[in-house]
């Protein structure tokens, strides 16, 4: 047997859990990695949709920095990469139907086409990138669609549809919020329902370049598309939160039942980790060891290889001279995925009755993101920016850098 | 045994942080993860080398698990910050019910300028910054005078003047 090309561990908060004749709640840690064989490997070409806001708010340097970053964007693509690119006002526009980048010249000369125009029908645009999309999408290449909005569109509801139908079809959306106006809501449940990254905020125009480039090196970086979890717990286990906490943080969106949580985590890395956060309820146990789940990882991949399983095996203790060994990186997460919590709840609740966020929620922010929590606090409504901000940081509390960028 | 936090929340047995407020529970003092400098991922506190990146950790392990500190080199006293998110440097008043969590009174405080509240060193996610509290006499980073309610980031080996006391700051971080 060759070594697993995807390595999937887990680790308690503590261990072993004391035997407290009640019920009592334990944070299990489960991490993807890909193995250095799957790292090294040739990856796929891409099969890149981009799908642009040209609406009339884009005038002026949004759409001015846009196009230069796109002329950089085909400068980065290889020939059997494939480039296609949809731009949308209150109508839509093909101005590159999909085709292999293999003459940029024409390509930088399609986005030379692009002008601002009216209104914003994002749906019309997302619509017709996914069909774009659908023509190579398969195993040969990995499939991304690039959405940028600068605004509110009033059609969530098809996008959201749309944003199920890219799933299906394994083509993640990486939602793109560009100056303040956007959708916050709306670009982070695309993203997640299409099984893409939450969304990137561009807060100045002139930021768009760097996005872009990144979005094209974390796809490069991709090895095993279409990772999914599965995990089946034993009587008197109970899973109660899921909370992804690498490489950003998003709480549940995990479909949790009683005995099973199955997550779709989207693309795996080389270089970046995919982990998550399980909040579980244990019911009164005996001590003595005992296995309290089985782990499935599967990928979109064909490739069997990429099929794993792992039990969990956890240790109850009767003896209170066994003081428990403390795991400070799981703690470290469960910290994290319980302020991002508090403060999102905070955020949602905005104007009615909330809770007291601890001092100690606030300190794991940077001091632009304290401020905003402590107008939270205050009862102070936050600015479309400052909101955008907050979120930011909340999905970047446990954020994951990857070597390439800066 | 439901665990109350400060605020007095309850949660259930085995939570670390309060559910309602995110308040530190009893049993949550556990050594901080390293936190690689280069990519962001925690690590065990023991380990040489981050576990996603590679990046090598300076200092053994038992020193890294508390290595950020101020020291008075003149005296070789120190104040260790690592479980600190957030510390007022000054000097005890009982009078005006002043406490600092480092406080330099017995060090001299009063007599060599510094204020009650002098000066507020914090933590954040991969920086340290110190800012000073608007005192009399200033604060001095690297014989620089800081400008009041600004917090600037520290790196390790500088020298910060509260009065006429001079603290060096020491930060052990991974990857350095």
């Amino acid at each position: 047997m060759s070594l697993p090309l995807i390595a999937v561990t887990s680790q308690l908060a503590r261990e072993p859990l004391p035997v407290t004749g009640a019920q009592q709640v334990a944070f299990l840690l489960v991490e993807a990695r890909a193995s250095e064989a799957l790292a090294t490997a040739p990856r796929r070409p891409l099969n890149l949709a981009l799908v642009l806001d040209r609406s009339g708010s884009m005038r002026g340097p949004r759409l001015q920095h846009m196009k230069a970053a796109l002329t950089r964007l085909i400068g980065h693509l290889t020939p059997d990469d494939v480039f296609a690119l949809v731009t949308y006002d209150d109508t839509v526009s093909l101005i590159t139907p999909a085709r292999p980048a293999d003459d940029p010249a024409s390509l930088e000369a399609d986005v030379e086409l692009i002008e601002h125009g009216g209104g914003t029908a994002m749906a019309l645009g997302l619509s017709l990138g996914l069909a774009e999309a659908r023509k190579y999408a398969g195993p040969d290449r990995l499939s991304r669609l690039i959405l940028l909005s600068d605004g509110a569109t009033d059609d969530a509801d098809q996008c959201l549809a749309l944003a199920d139908e890219a799933g299906a079809a394994g083509i993640g959306i990486i939602p793109i919020g560009y100056g303040a106006e956007w959708d916050d809501d709306l670009l982070e449940q695309i993203g997640a329902r299409s099984g893409g990254p939450p969304p990137e905020y561009v807060r100045v125009p002139s930021d768009i370049d760097a996005c872009f480039l990144r979005q094209l090196s974390a796809a490069r970086a991709v090895v095993a598309p279409g990772l999914a979890l599965d995990i089946r717990f034993v009587a008197g286990v109970t899973p109660r939160r899921v909370t992804r906490v690498a490489p950003f943080l998003r709480p549940a969106d995990a479909a949790i039942n009683e005995r099973t949580v199955a997550l779709r985590l989207g693309d795996l890395a080389h270089d970046a980790p995919q982990a998550l956060l399980i909040e579980l309820l244990i019911e009164p146990k005996r001590g003595g060891t005992f296995r309290i789940a089985q782990i499935e990882t599967s990928s979109s991949a064909s490739d069997a290889t990429l099929l794993q399983r792992a039990d969990v095996v956890v240790t109850f203790s009767a003896s209170a001279s066994k003081r428990p060994q403390m795991r400070p990186v799981v703690v470290h997460y469960v910290e994290r995925a319980n302020a991002a919590r508090i403060v999102l709840r905070a955020l949602a609740d905005a104007g009615n009755e909330r809770g007291p966020i601890a001092p100690a929620v606030a300190h794991l922010f940077d001091t632009e993101g304290r401020e905003q929590i402590d107008r939270v606090r205050a009862g102070l409504p936050l600015s479309p920016e400052g909101r955008k901000v907050l979120l930011a940081k909340v999905r970047d509390l446990t954020g994951i850098r990857r070597k390439d960028e800066e | 045994m439901a665990m109350v936090c400060l605020n007095g929340h309850e949660n259930v047995d085995g939570a670390f942080f309060c559910e309602q407020c995110g308040a530190v529970l009893d049993g949550a003092t556990v050594p901080g993860a390293r936190i690689c400098a280069v990519c962001g991922q925690p690590n065990a506190p023991e380990v040489v080398e981050c576990a996603n990146c590679g990046t090598a950790f300076a200092g053994s392990a038992v020193a890294a698990a508390a290595t950020v500190r101020l020291v008075i080199p003149a005296t070789g006293a120190d104040f260790d910050l690592s479980n600190l998110p957030e510390a007022v440097i000054g000097r005890a008043d009982p009078t005006c019910d002043v406490f600092p969590e480092i406080d330099l009174a017995p060090y001299g405080g009063e007599k060599e300028g510094v204020s009650r509240q002098h000066a507020r060193f914090r933590r954040e996610r991969d920086r340290y910054t110190i800012e000073d509290m608007q005192s009399i006499n200033f604060t001095f980073l690297n014989k620089q005078r800081l400008e009041a309610n600004v917090p600037t980031t520290l790196k390790s080996g500088d020298e910060l003047r509260l009065g006429r006391i001079v603290l060096r700051f020491e930060a052990d971080t991974a990857g350095a």
